[in-house]
């Protein structure tokens, strides 16, 4: 069942990747976390954003789309904070 | 091909070597380069020149169907998989028939003086095949836009219900009109070869019939994937698909025109050289630019899939 968190970033994510975000979050989850998607918790979100940060930017050279996509990812991480 | 896309590289290599060959062996006689008003030292600089703009035609197509057939493999099990795979389907059967129509149209065509009837032969042949692989390879282009397009909320404008079979009966009237509308389809004029070797209720009902068809298709699709890179709403996915659809367009558009000036195959040769060469020059980077372009998309695409 896939966690709140984890349906947060896809969202997050869709708005760059779209019909990719999922497939893109999950193989983010995978390789780098070494977990199921399934399986992500609040406590795995900073590492996993970090690694996000990267591969966006592999992506992507537009300076406001990652910095907008950094944005979202941070008030999530905060989200989780409070 | 969708298994191991890497062959496609020696058999189009195979195809363009034979198609070099082709023309250089079969040069046209003396006799009908007489008749085409053309001197052997001339024929052989436009043989060399359009082998070599060939050779790159076919290297961009079997690059940019390569690209595409490695990004359908990293998403054949999503959503949009099945749609990217009937796409490059079509896209392969054009891309393909495009050598070995040439090669025949090298080894027979220019016995229009020498042998007639290998060349009528050879050129029903290459019609013919022209036109199943249109209806065929559109059909499946149309067919993967239609399963793109229903994955958006994208819904088909005004245009497309109306517009679309207006502009696919405008263009199969103009092909008529060149087929049929001037002589020497089934009979060749002095000194030239026919167009279809064909009576005109056969070219219609066997060519031009399925043709109108397959150009609807054809620009339907063009619709479609226009459609559907203009639907998802997501920036960096957008633009790597809108390449590939564009890219697509383009290969569908000239391969269209080329189907048209097919349609006076056997008179071509009583228009001057030099605009001549300069049409068969921009079609030939034309559909090179479509397939690079469908490479690029392809690549971006599967880059979003691999990091």
């Amino acid at each position: 069942m896939p966690t709140a968190c984890y349906r947060q970033l896809i969202n997050a994510t869709s708005e760059l990747l779209g019909p990719a975000s999922q497939r893109f979050i999950d193989r983010q989850i995978r390789n780098h976390l070494s977990i199921e998607p399934s399986d992500l918790t609040k406590a795995d979100l900073k590492k996993l954003i970090q690694w996000l940060r990267l591969s966006v930017g592999v992506l992507t050279d537009d300076e406001a789309l990652l910095y907008n996509y950094d944005l979202t990812l941070k008030k999530l991480c905060d989200e989780d904070k409070s | 091909m969708l298994r191991n896309p890497k062959r496609l590289y020696p058999v189009m290599a195979a195809l363009t070597a034979c198609y070099v060959v082709a023309t250089l062996l079969f040069v046209p006689s003396t006799s009908t380069l007489n008749a085409l008003n053309i001197s052997r030292d001339k024929a052989y600089a436009i043989i060399i020149t359009f082998d070599l703009l060939m050779t790159i035609l076919w290297s961009v197509a079997a690059y940019g169907l390569v690209q595409l057939v490695t990004y359908w493999r990293t998403i054949r099990h999503t959503k949009d998989g099945e749609g990217i795979k009937y796409l490059t389907l079509g896209l392969g059967l054009i891309a393909f028939r495009m050598p070995i129509t040439s090669i025949i149209a090298a080894i027979f065509g220019n016995m229009f003086i020498t042998h007639p009837s290998l060349t009528s032969t050879a050129v029903i042949f290459n019609n013919y095949l022209s036109v199943i692989v249109a209806v065929a390879g559109f059909s499946l282009i149309g067919f993967g836009s239609e399963k793109l397009v229903n994955l958006t909320s994208k819904r088909p404008h005004k245009f497309v219900t109306f517009g679309l079979p207006l502009l696919a009966l405008a263009l199969v009237t103009a092909y008529t009109f060149m087929a049929i509308g001037r002589g020497g389809y089934q009979v060749p004029p002095p000194k030239s070869r026919a167009s279809f070797y064909l009576p005109g209720w056969l070219i219609v009902s066997t060519i031009i019939v399925p043709y109108a068809y397959a150009w609807y298709r054809a620009l339907t699709a063009t619709y479609n994937l226009r459609a559907y890179s203009l639907g998802v709403k997501c920036v960096v996915y957008r633009e790597s698909l809108q390449w590939m659809s564009r890219g697509i367009g383009m290969v569908v558009v000239n391969s269209i025109i080329l189907q048209l000036i097919g349609a006076r195959g056997g008179q071509l040769n009583k228009l001057r050289l030099a605009p001549l060469l300069f049409m068969g020059v921009f079609l030939i980077c034309s559909i090179s630019a479509g397939y690079g372009m469908i490479a690029y998309g392809a690549k971006k695409l599967k880059r979003i899939e691999e990091v």
